[in-house]
């Protein structure tokens, strides 16, 4: 590190720079049913770097990625860096200074043990014999996967913070039903202390599903309520997420202005929305102490009972919009409502619950998503009927115009993309009144 | 054999492997090595913001070790030869710790082969100066900016690279360098509240050559914008369809692909195993996965394990045929291998994997299929699809459609809508096949669920099927 903080001080043309320090090492186990198919170890050792030069519009920067064997020659590395960040044109900003960085829980001590004890025993072996206790289900495959992270970051500021970080990982399917007819379930849980993940329950949670999907049927068509339960809960926000970044609000294609409604309808029903970026949450996926840019995590209303207050904002894009930087968006917290989840799902007609999909990716600019059913249920005339297949469609930013918030809670993941999470910490179920169901 | 078109540590590298596979199969059975390193650069530019930079750069090894059971794999990202060395006691003891069990499976290291490959391509991205290429982003955002009101931001992805490639066992070293270009064009309109976005791009394994779209396919993309502004949500139903290229990939890749991925078979977890050699489509239904099929986005000259690239074909005239193997489940099943034994990264273990995967092209001209359609929809655009290899359910999202009355467009809209369904039902439904082959424009990549990034391509012609939307 003092090798790349030397080089860039010394040169002339750099104004600002950051360095992430990230060691990694991963554990992988794969199973196949009970099988082992694969064991690996992964070591990585490199610096992120930024840098940023002043130019005749104001800032221009670029990002780098150091090995240890490129360390000899950092010099050399930093001259075509320093001509591409010349070139880039944005408004100057200014990168955060030392200040006060909380003390967050990033690192379960208990992962640094005996890996083969954690991911064979504690884990797999777990597993695999939570779904024998489980009638008319099987395991297909399991995948485990346990990650240790020393993170150093330091920038031209001062910031000069490291910290460690644990996330650990499953993802396995189960199979229920005759060969040729079965039907999978697939679950994919993730943590960042090995206590977060209740192996047993998730393994009889879906093996409820798998079962239960073995009878189910085509849900009917027509604008019916939807409950959102669980899993089916995880992408439902990234639209949001969306809109109220700083990033778009700099770029103007953001829907919502500070202090207006986040609604489109002139008469929301419902319960009102809060979302709140919480970079606190104990072992959160997305708790760390600062962000890239070394902006102290925090808890951060950016919506309030249907107002969008402020966006969440990186450095850059705060000092463009003149508000106070939050830091990439964090966990995500919303309120839970005053309905029991065993209300939202009364109704005079039928009411389809869905517990997850196959893939919710909705567009997030628009709002708009069509997805099908993996996991459902009918109520109507007090019967309870499974589901699958068919879809939902709808938009998630028009939805919150009337929707309703279980007041039982959950902690579990919200996806900021297909590949990228953080954690939920809401209402276990939420009933949306206009979305668009595709079946029968 | 010339190497040369690799940067010169990977050369040497080429070279250490075979000493090392060599010194490691002194105390293991089976030894591979994979080298990668994946570099080039990256421009984000939107109409307010810049970002250009160096692609996030993906170098490292992986040894491979197999002990007639299962594999054990260990990946670092220091190439230093030394350090290397110094590691073989180290693997030869984690090759002791998988305890000594009787082989169920012999690996067949291959041919004895020594190759090099190398990516054609019409402009070197290297041979342009950043500054000209900024220059050029820059005009295209300000123009595009321009053509339409209601657009608010045009954004602009462009990313080239260079892919390094290294495989070595006791018989094998093959080597490839591949050139890789994407551009991606974006735009984002606001109308009465509501905020719509459409794209366009070109890419693959080529050169700086797809960058110069034609101005007819912007002129589409800004067309295609104002059509989501005035699109409604669709009546659900069973629809007379005809999918576009691009909508046929998503369905060959996403529906039927995934289901064909050998490792599925392994882990039981694949229809498709219970309808080899059977009828699962249409007669005049037949699709194939190809790496070799150069220009396109998953090409590649050998996969992550040796296997030099071919054509597999998977459905032909609606029989299922042949299935995608890496080479753990060609192996288990004792099945022919194919070269699609593919890893996201030298992090991440291998899976049975597609490349360009695509239904091939039919009889029917499309004008002639669009005027058969009595009552009907034309699926322009597919934003997304998702696999369920065991359920064969289909996931395809469909972000534009069109009505389409008596063989002619309405100039009514759909906005958005996903199909679903039982594959074999959609397969077994199309009644034409078009005459001419499309691609799915641009980069395109495909996750194992959702993990395991690599970069893919999918297509086919026009295809007329009967499908639920919603």
């Amino acid at each position: 590190m003092k090798r790349i903080i030397t080089a860039l001080k010394k040169h002339k043309a750099i104004d600002q720079w950051r360095i992430i320090h990230q060691k990694s090492t991963g554990y992988q186990l794969y199973v196949i049913g009970s099988m082992v198919d694969n064991i690996r170890k992964v070591v990585t050792d490199k610096y992120y770097v930024t840098i940023y030069c002043r130019n005749e519009i104001g800032m221009g920067s670029t990002h780098f990625t150091v090995f240890e064997h490129d360390m000899p020659d950092m010099e050399r590395r930093l001259e075509p860096a320093v001509f591409t960040a010349k070139r880039v044109n944005n408004p100057y900003f200014d990168l955060p200074c030392p200040g006060y960085s909380p003390a967050v829980e990033t690192f379960d001590p208990t992962l640094q043990g005996d890996v083969q004890d954690i991911l064979f025993v504690q884990l797999a072996d777990r597993l695999v014999d939570a779904v024998e206790h489980e009638p008319y289900v099987r395991l297909s495959s399991s995948e485990y996967f346990l990650d240790l992270q020393n993170i150093h970051l330091c920038n031209s500021c001062g910031v000069d913070l490291d910290w460690k970080q644990t996330e650990i990982f499953f993802d396995g399917v189960l199979l229920s039903g005759d060969p040729g007819e079965e039907v999978e379930i697939h679950f994919e849980p993730r943590a960042r202390r090995l206590q977060d993940l209740p192996v047993e329950k998730i393994i009889h949670t879906h093996s409820e599903f798998a079962r239960d999907a073995r009878f189910a049927k085509l849900p009917p068509s027509g604008n019916i309520p939807v409950v959102l339960s669980g899993e089916a809960l995880t992408h439902i926000f990234s639209p949001l997420v969306h809109h109220t970044s700083g990033n778009c609000q700099f770029n103007r294609t953001s829907r919502f202005k500070p202090g207006q409604p986040v609604y489109l309808a002139d008469d929301p029903k419902g319960d009102s929305l809060t979302v709140i970026s919480n970079g606190y949450i104990p072992f959160g996926l997305r708790t760390v102490p600062v962000d890239n840019d070394g902006v102290a995590t925090g808890r951060h209303e950016l919506v309030r009972e249907g107002i969008f207050r402020k966006p969440w904002s990186t450095q850059q894009y705060a000092n463009y919009l003149g508000v106070d930087p939050t830091g990439e968006i964090a966990n995500l917290e919303i309120p839970v409502g005053t309905n029991s989840r065993k209300d939202l799902l009364e109704n005079n007609g039928p009411v389809l619950q869905v517990e997850e999909f196959s893939a919710l990716m909705p567009d997030v600019v628009s709002g708009s998503f069509a997805a099908e059913i993996k996991v459902g249920y009918l109520y109507e005339n007090g019967k309870k009927t499974p589901v699958r297949s068919g879809s939902v469609s709808g938009n998630l930013l028009d939805c919150f115009n009337n929707a309703f918030f279980s007041i039982e809670s959950r902690q579990g993941q919200y996806g900021l993309s297909l590949t990228s999470f953080g954690t939920y910490s809401g209402p276990e179920s939420i009933r949306f009144e206009e979305f668009q169901v595709t079946g029968k | 054999m010339d190497v040369k078109s690799l940067p010169s540590d990977l050369q040497e590298i080429r070279e250490f492997l075979p000493d090392m596979i060599h010194r490691l199969e002194e105390c293991i059975p089976y030894v591979s090595a994979l080298v990668t390193q994946e570099s080039g650069t990256t421009l984000r530019l939107d109409s307010r913001r810049e970002i250009v930079a160096e692609r996030q750069p993906r170098r490292g090894i992986v040894f491979t070790l197999f002990n007639g059971r299962f594999f054990q794999e260990w990946a670092t990202d220091n190439l230093d030869k030394k350090f290397l060395k110094e590691k073989t006691d180290d693997m030869c003891g984690l090759f002791k710790s998988m305890g000594n069990t009787e082989p169920r499976f012999f690996i067949e290291p291959g041919e004895k082969m020594n190759k090099h490959f190398t990516s054609s391509f019409k402009i070197d991205p290297d041979s342009i100066k950043l500054t000209d290429m900024v220059t050029e982003c820059r005009d295209q955002i300000e123009r595009l900016q321009k053509m339409d009101s209601r657009i608010v931001n045009t954004s602009i992805n462009y990313h080239d690279g260079k892919e390094y490639k290294i495989f070595a066992n006791r018989n094998q070293l093959l080597s490839s360098s591949l050139t890789t270009c994407t551009f991606h064009l974006a735009i984002v309109g606001t109308q009465e509240g509501s905020v719509k976005m459409n794209f366009t791009g070109a890419g693959g394994v080529a050169g700086f050559e797809v960058t110069q779209l034609p101005e007819e396919q912007l002129q589409e993309m800004i067309d295609d914008l104002n059509l989501l502004f005035e699109s409604k949500a669709l009546t659900p139903g069973l629809y007379d369809v005809i999918s576009a290229p691009q909508v046929s990939g998503i369905l060959a890749h996403e529906a039927f692909g995934h289901g064909v991925e050998a490792d599925m078979f392994v882990k039981e977890r694949a229809r498709a195993a219970h309808y080899m050699n059977r009828s699962v489509a249409s007669s005049l239904v037949s699709m194939v996965d190809d790496p070799s099929y150069s220009g396109l986005n998953g090409h590649y000259f050998f996969d992550d394990e040796g296997q030099l690239s071919s054509p597999t074909t998977i459905i032909e005239n609606g029989i299922l045929k042949r299935v995608l193997t890496d080479l753990r489940s060609a192996t288990v099943l004792n099945i022919p291998r194919s070269a699609n034994g593919r890893r996201e990264s030298f992090e991440r273990k291998v899976y049975s994997r597609m490349s360009n995967t695509y239904f091939t092209k039919g009889e029917s001209n499309f004008e002639e299929m669009l005027a058969s359609l009595d009552d009907g929809l034309y699926l322009k655009k597919s934003d997304s699809g998702m696999e369920d290899p065991q359920g064969w359910g289909i996931q395809v999202g469909i972000s534009l459609a069109k009505e389409v009355k008596k063989g002619k467009f309405t100039g009514k809209v759909f906005s958005p809508m996903t199909m679903t369904g039982y594959i074999p039902d959609l397969l077994n439904s199309i009644t034409q096949v078009g005459d001419t082959l499309g691609f799915m424009g641009g980069g395109g990549s495909c996750g194992k669920g959702h993990k395991e990034m690599v970069r893919v391509s999918a297509g086919g012609p026009h295809l007329r099927f009967k499908v639920r939307l919603g």
